[in-house]
């Protein structure tokens, strides 16, 4: 991806993938049983868990960004290791395993994701799967724009995300989010802020804004991550602002991944969530539950319960961290 | 006493310097609260405040009403209070430990206090929790090293700065170990942006549970400043003069301990006041606590505020405090201390 030329060996068969959010490429391009090593990310998802419990017999030699187990990593005898920048330069600076790269960058938009996905499903020769999660893509964007192009300006939501526990901190116009948020026909309240750029140690990608600035915005929509929109409601500081006063605060869904990371299921489902958490009455006959098993059903062959989409929907689905965790 | 060493410092009569720095506290003040990330023409400031005791029909939204009453009045007395009250603290630790480099963490506050917080976002995720919790912990952490610092029989100020250590440590490492196993994704993001600090989040509801905490503590110091003195001639001759060391040490310990663990709580980690400020008062007054304790209460207010403008001001998104006292406080104190020796 960044101009290197790899070797990919052949037969593939035993892959290390250390992409955190695109850790679910694998079941995307139905490659699960070419993976050696995987993110503890990945391992610890709640989903994929229930879909593939043996993932958890995989080795996570990555924790986190720039934590890897070089030990556990060779032991688990990968031909190729799939990373971010610095998770790469590590595995190249101290082993001899060929490395290709991904983009580990927040302003990763759905451009950026095509080629991403066309360049996993070079690796592993599954560039069909590849084409049919990208045309479920496309063709969930055209379905978005189709809908939402009818709403005029002034009807038009703003949204803020406002995570951690303050509600304060979030991606700005910079990041993939922007997009993201204008695919579903909403407006991003925090357009003209820019927060991309490594910060020492946060995820790249997000800031913290003042109270007042959000307060200036006003936005229609507030979607969180942590607590509960009823801990908003009582809060006299936020009490003035319009998704408050309409009670538009909304927990984000949690699927394989939160949905607030550039993934190739967030790109997919989250501008539809959100369309439809905006505008419902344009968006009557889409049920969320329905189309969140469809996407992972013909996406990912994970067959979802009603309970399960509802639980993922609601934000209950968990990743579990930890060094410790899983088999050696 | 070390008064009658006058080549120390710049030494300005104490009465006027106490009348100037209200002033500045005062323009400071005043400063902040027309500015912000929301620009409001002062005159309707003016307008906004004067209508809560004259009758007035409003000509502004009540989202104005709201920048000015829910977030910037809060955020400014949050700044006096937290700048005022770990100022004090750091001076009054400084003499009680009679060292220059002690600041108000020095018993492991903080320390106790980022763990706290670091467990509340882990596992309780609300603000609240954070609060109370981090206001605990840091309590908690004091209150051992103060137990520490009693099982050896030794010099008592020297063990409780080494028990100080070593809780401070211990917590510090605690914390170090959540961070490296929350959720890089969320819980991390949000237990580094506490440790750095910010008054983003301070409330009303903040300044009337937190702010009498502080008001209290500070009170209580500034009574017994002049017997602070006594503690800075060393343990034994204050002793032969009858001065019951070891309880004032216990009243200073107390009240500088409330104070940090309720700034703390409201917000996170601000580190350099406490260290900083009572030493620019020193240079002005000169070491007697009678007169520095004030006088730093006054110092680190307006410099707090004038900071925490700063950090919300200077650039689109909020700058975290901690990192600004740090960056301005260490290269005045840098200057400060080339300039006139601060009097030990």
């Amino acid at each position: 991806m960044n101009g290197r030329k790899i070797e990919v060996p052949d037969p593939l068969t035993r892959v290390a993938l250390f992409g955190g959010p695109t850790g679910q490429i694998a079941y995307i391009l139905g490659a699960r049983s070419q993976l050696c090593a995987v993110t503890s990310t990945l391992r610890g998802s709640d989903l994929v868990n229930a879909f593939d419990p043996t993932v958890k017999d995989l080795p996570g030699p990555r924790s986190t960004s720039g934590q890897i187990n070089i030990e556990e990593l060779l032991m688990s005898n990968p031909q190729l290791v799939i990373a971010g920048n610095l998770d790469g330069s590590i595995v190249e600076k101290k082993t001899k395993i060929p490395v290709a790269y991904t983009e580990s960058t927040m302003n990763h938009g759905f451009d950026l994701l095509r080629r991403e996905i066309r360049f996993y499903a070079s690796i592993f020769q599954k560039e069909a799967r590849g084409e049919r999660y990208i045309a479920y893509l496309d063709k969930n964007i055209a379905f978005l724009q189709s809908r939402t192009k009818l709403i005029p300006a002034d009807k038009r939501k703003k949204v803020f995300n406002g995570y951690s526990t303050t509600h304060l901190v979030t991606l700005g116009g910079d990041t993939f989010m922007h997009e993201r948020i204008l695919t579903a026909g909403c407006l991003d309240a925090a357009a003209a802020i820019s927060t991309s750029g490594v910060k020492e140690g946060l995820h790249s990608g997000l800031s913290e804004m003042s109270m007042e600035k959000v307060l200036g915005w006003n936005p229609n929509i507030l979607i969180i991550d942590s607590g509960k929109p009823e801990d908003l409601y009582g809060d006299p500081r936020w009490k003035n602002i319009n998704a408050i006063r309409n009670r538009q605060v909304f927990k984000q869904p949690v699927g394989i991944f939160i949905w607030d990371r550039p993934t190739a299921e967030s790109a997919v489902l989250y501008p539809l969530w959100l369309a439809k958490t905006s505008y419902p009455e344009h968006f009557k006959d889409i049920d969320m539950v329905r189309e969140v098993k469809r996407f992972y059903s013909e996406i990912m062959s994970f067959d979802l319960s009603d309970g399960q989409a509802q639980a993922l929907l609601s934000g209950s689905f968990g990743i579990k961290f930890g060094a410790t965790q899983g088999k050696r | 006493m070390p008064s009658e060493d006058k080549k120390i410092g710049i030494r300005i009569d104490a009465r006027k310097l106490l009348f100037f720095l209200s002033l500045l506290l005062v323009v400071v003040a005043t400063a902040s609260l027309m500015l912000g990330q929301l620009k409001i023409p002062p005159g309707q400031i003016v307008r906004i405040i004067a209508s809560r005791f004259f009758p007035m029909e409003p000509t502004w939204t009540s989202t104005l009403e709201s920048v000015l009453f829910d977030v910037r009045i809060p955020r400014l007395l949050a700044g006096i209070l937290v700048g005022a009250g770990l100022s004090v603290s750091g001076a009054a630790f400084q003499g009680l430990f009679r060292n220059p480099l002690v600041s108000p963490h020095i018993l492991g506050v903080s320390a106790g206090a980022g763990l706290g917080a670091a467990l509340a976002i882990l596992f309780l995720g609300n603000i609240v929790a954070v609060q109370v919790l981090s206001f605990v912990f840091g309590l908690v952490a004091v209150m051992i090293t103060y137990g520490l610092s009693r099982v050896y029989k030794t010099t008592p100020v020297l063990m409780l700065v080494l028990s100080g250590i070593i809780v401070g440590a211990l917590f510090s490492a605690a914390t170090s170990l959540l961070k490296y196993i929350a959720d890089p994704v969320n819980n991390m993001p949000s237990i580094v942006f506490w440790l750095l600090g910010s008054l983003n989040n301070a409330s009303n509801k903040d300044m009337v549970i937190v702010g009498p905490i502080i008001i209290i503590g500070v009170t209580i110091l500034l009574l017994i400043r002049w017997r602070i003195n006594l503690l800075a001639m060393g343990e034994e001759d204050a002793r032969a003069l009858g001065v019951d060391t070891s309880r004032i040490r216990a009243t200073i310990i107390i009240c500088a301990t409330m104070i940090s663990a309720a700034s703390v709580s409201i917000g996170g980690i601000i580190g350099w006041i406490g260290l900083v400020i009572p030493h620019i008062g020193r240079i002005l007054v000169g070491p007697d606590n009678k007169q520095l304790l004030p006088v730093a209460a006054l110092i680190g207010a307006s410099y707090l505020v004038a900071v925490d403008t700063l950090a919300r001001t200077a650039m689109e998104t909020e700058i975290p405090i901690g990192i600004l006292t740090a960056m301005v406080g260490a290269p005045i104190f840098a200057y400060l201390l080339r300039k006139n020796r601060s009097g030990w």
